[in-house]
């Protein structure tokens, strides 16, 4: 996998053969990057748009890959920033008073045709939303991607210790807050 | 601290399973349609007609650019160096006063009335003025002055 990688990052590079690596990457990529979208910013339409952002930026910006990371960590780096950042952008727009994310969040969630989970799955999300981001982030892609701690501390930029503390306290709370509802 | 991954009763109950569907052939035509806007960006990107402004754009920011030095720095130091310059005035205005003081009644007015010292002043009244008025030794230092 990780040489074919490396081809797909040297054939994206090359003009002659973007458009046919960039097709290759799409298909190998795409589904992986929207489950890590969809569990971010919860509802379908939202993360269509920002599946579609994220590679419009791979697109942009493939001659500044310096290959410092493996191309699946700098994918998932970009798809979680232009998750976080639709998020508050949508946030700001929105004509509904919300004093956070979670309020937000929670909207999007019962607004989406395409929940069709169990009513613990929905206390499970809903307890997902009230977390801080950061938190929030780790505890997704730790329980439901079950994404080791070393490649998720390269895609978020931040030290295994901590990113352990925080699934600790994340987990922690999202039991709480699902005990106290019932 | 603890940090060990044991899953809690409550959360084991709601499982690892994402509660999420999706749209039927969604992944099959995500390709396509990520193309088309691909390409709708890629024609709005496309260089726009280019025009006077964009020709002139450089030189007038330069322009502007230096009139705003001229004024960050003409107006400071104007205002710093007018004081000085008064002070150069009255300075002037202060010699002529002096100078006028030391000038005898009679040359003044003679001034006034513009006739010319020389034409009604002979050497020999101007000696012995001289003589009356200043010592030696003054008339050796207005010479060699």
């Amino acid at each position: 996998m990780q040489n074919s990688d490396q081809e797909l990052t040297e054939n994206l590079r090359k003009e002659e053969t973007r458009d046919r690596a960039f097709q290759e990457l799409v298909l190998k990529y795409q589904e992986r990057l929207y489950w890590h979208i969809r569990k971010i910013v919860l509802n379908h339409d939202d993360a269509d748009d920002v599946l579609q952002n994220t590679f419009l930026k791979v697109w942009r910006n493939i001659g500044q890959f310096r290959e410092e990371s493996s191309l699946f960590t700098w994918l998932y780096r970009i798809a979680t920033n232009e998750s976080l950042t639709f998020i508050n952008s949508r946030k700001r727009h929105t004509l509904i008073s919300m004093n956070d994310v979670s309020d937000y969040l929670k909207d999007r969630l019962e607004s989406d045709e395409f929940f069709e989970g169990s009513d613990i799955q929905k206390k499970l999300q809903s307890a997902i939303v009230t977390l801080p981001e950061k938190q929030r982030l780790v505890f997704n892609m730790r329980y439901f991607g079950e994404i080791p701690y070393q490649e998720m501390s390269e895609i978020l930029n931040t030290s295994v210790g901590a990113l352990k503390a925080s699934y600790h306290h994340a987990v922690k709370k999202v039991e709480d807050y699902i005990s106290n509802l019932e | 601290m603890d940090f060990s991954e044991k899953i809690p009763a409550k959360l084991a109950e709601a499982g690892k399973e994402l509660p999420f569907a999706i749209p039927p052939r969604y992944f099959d035509d995500f390709p396509a349609r990520l193309k088309a806007r691909i390409d709708k960006e890629s024609l709005r990107e496309e260089p726009r007609k280019v025009r006077m402004y964009d020709y002139l754009r450089p030189v007038l920011g330069l322009a502007a650019a230096f009139a705003a030095v001229f004024l960050l720095v003409f107006f400071p130091v104007k205002l710093i160096t007018q004081p000085a310059l008064t002070a150069e005035a009255s300075s002037d205005a202060q010699n002529i006063i002096n100078l006028v003081e030391h000038v005898d009644d009679h040359t003044f007015f003679s001034l006034l009335e513009g006739e010319t010292v020389h034409d009604t002043i002979s050497d020999d009244a101007l000696e012995s003025y001289l003589a009356a008025n200043f010592s030696d030794y003054d008339i050796y230092l207005e010479i060699h002055k």
